[in-house]
C-alpha cells in the first residue's frame, strides 16, 4: 500500500490526539527506520525509532511548527541514533561509494575510453511515462524489493529526497553528511531503480 | 564540452537543478546534439517522477501497534 505523505493535522497532534499520532506513525515509520539504519545500522534501528516516537509524542505539545512535522521527526530520530551511537561507542562504517559498483550506467565499460561516448546506449522504453509505469503491478514489487536492498545510507537519502521531498540541506543535517555525498547517493539509487525498469521493459521480469 | 560519461554522472543534478548556470548550459548543448543522452536523461526524469507518484510505503499494523503500545506505556508511567 503506498500513498504520499501529506500534511498532518498539527493542532490535533499538539494535543497528543492518539488517532492523529497513529496516522503519523503509519506514514512515517518506514522513512524513520531508514534514517536510523543509515546511522546506527540494522541491529539498533528498531529500538532507536521506538525511542524517537516516544520522545516525539512527549514533545508534541511543544512543537512550534518552525519546520514541517516530518523534518522535526527525522531530526528527532537522527539525534536519538547519534546519541545511541555515542553510548554504544560503536562505529558504523560509512558506505564506500567507490565499492558500490553495481550501477551499470556509470561503469567504464559503458563508454568509449576516448571521447566518453556511449558504447552501450540506454535502451528505448515502450512504457515511457510515470503513469504507465504505475499501472505495472509486478514492476511495483520489483521496485519495493530493490529499495529494500539499497545500502542503508543510499536508501535513507533516496526516501528522504524522492519520497518525502526533504531539502538537501535538511538531509545533510539529518544524516550528518555533505551535500555532494547526498547527491551522489541519490543519483546512484535512482540509477539502480532505473536499471530495474530497463530490465522490466525488456523482459517483463525483475 | 561535456561528453556522455559526464552526462550519465550528472543527470540527477541536471533534473534537480543543482548545476551551476555554466555547467547547465554545457549540459543542454550536449543534449541538443546527443540522442542517447536525451533518452538517458528522460529515463532518469521518468524514474524520479514515477517514484514520487508512488509515494511512501505505510508501516504494517504490527509496527504501528508496537509504537503505540510503547507510547501508552510511557504515558502511564508519567
Amino acid at each position: 500500500m503506498t500513498q504520499s505523505s501529506d500534511s498532518f493535522d498539527q493542532d490535533r497532534l499538539r494535543q497528543q490526539d492518539h488517532a492523529a499520532f497513529e496516522a503519523l506513525v503509519c506514514k512515517l515509520h518506514s522513512p524513520m527506520l531508514s534514517v536510523a539504519r543509515a546511522i546506527v545500522g540494522d541491529s539498533l534501528a528498531e529500538e532507536v525509532v521506538q525511542e524517537a516516537w516516544v520522545s516525539a509524542y512527549r514533545n508534541l505539545p511543544r512543537f512550534e511548527g518552525r519546520s514541517s512535522i516530518k523534518t522535526w521527526l527525522f531530526t528527532i530520530v537522527s539525534n536519538e541514533a547519534k546519541t545511541r551511537l555515542r553510548k554504544e561507542k560503536r562505529m558504523v562504517a560509512l558506505e564506500d561509494i567507490t565499492q558500490d559498483g553495481s550501477v551499470d550506467y556509470l561503469g567504464d565499460d559503458r563508454f568509449h575510453r576516448f571521447g566518453g561516448h556511449w558504447k552501450q546506449p540506454p535502451p528505448d522504453w515502450h512504457l515511457d511515462s510515470p503513469d504507465q509505469l504505475l499501472e505495472e503491478r509486478h514492476l511495483q514489487k520489483c521496485i519495493d524489493h530493490t529499495v529494500s536492498i539499497l545500502p542503508p545510507q543510499q536508501r535513507a537519502v533516496f526516501l528522504l529526497r524522492d519520497i518525502e521531498q526533504e531539502a538537501l540541506s535538511e538531509i545533510c543535517n539529518i544524516l550528518d553528511v555533505t551535500e555532494s555525498y547526498v547527491r551522489v547517493l541519490l543519483h546512484r539509487a535512482r540509477l539502480k531503480l532505473m536499471q530495474v525498469i530497463d530490465r522490466y521493459q525488456e523482459t517483463g521480469e525483475c | 564540452m561535456l561528453n556522455c560519461r559526464d552526462v550519465a554522472h550528472e543527470a540527477s543534478d541536471y533534473i534537480d537543478d543543482n548545476l551551476s548556470w555554466w555547467r547547465r548550459l554545457m549540459f543542454r548543448l550536449h543534449l541538443f546534439i546527443c540522442h542517447n543522452c536525451r533518452v538517458f536523461v528522460s529515463h532518469v526524469h521518468t524514474t524520479r517522477e514515477f517514484i514520487r507518484k508512488r509515494g511512501t510505503t505505510n508501516a504494517s499494523p504490527e509496527q504501528v501497534q508496537k509504537v503505540m503500545s510503547a507510547v501508552e506505556r510511557q504515558s502511564e508511567q508519567k
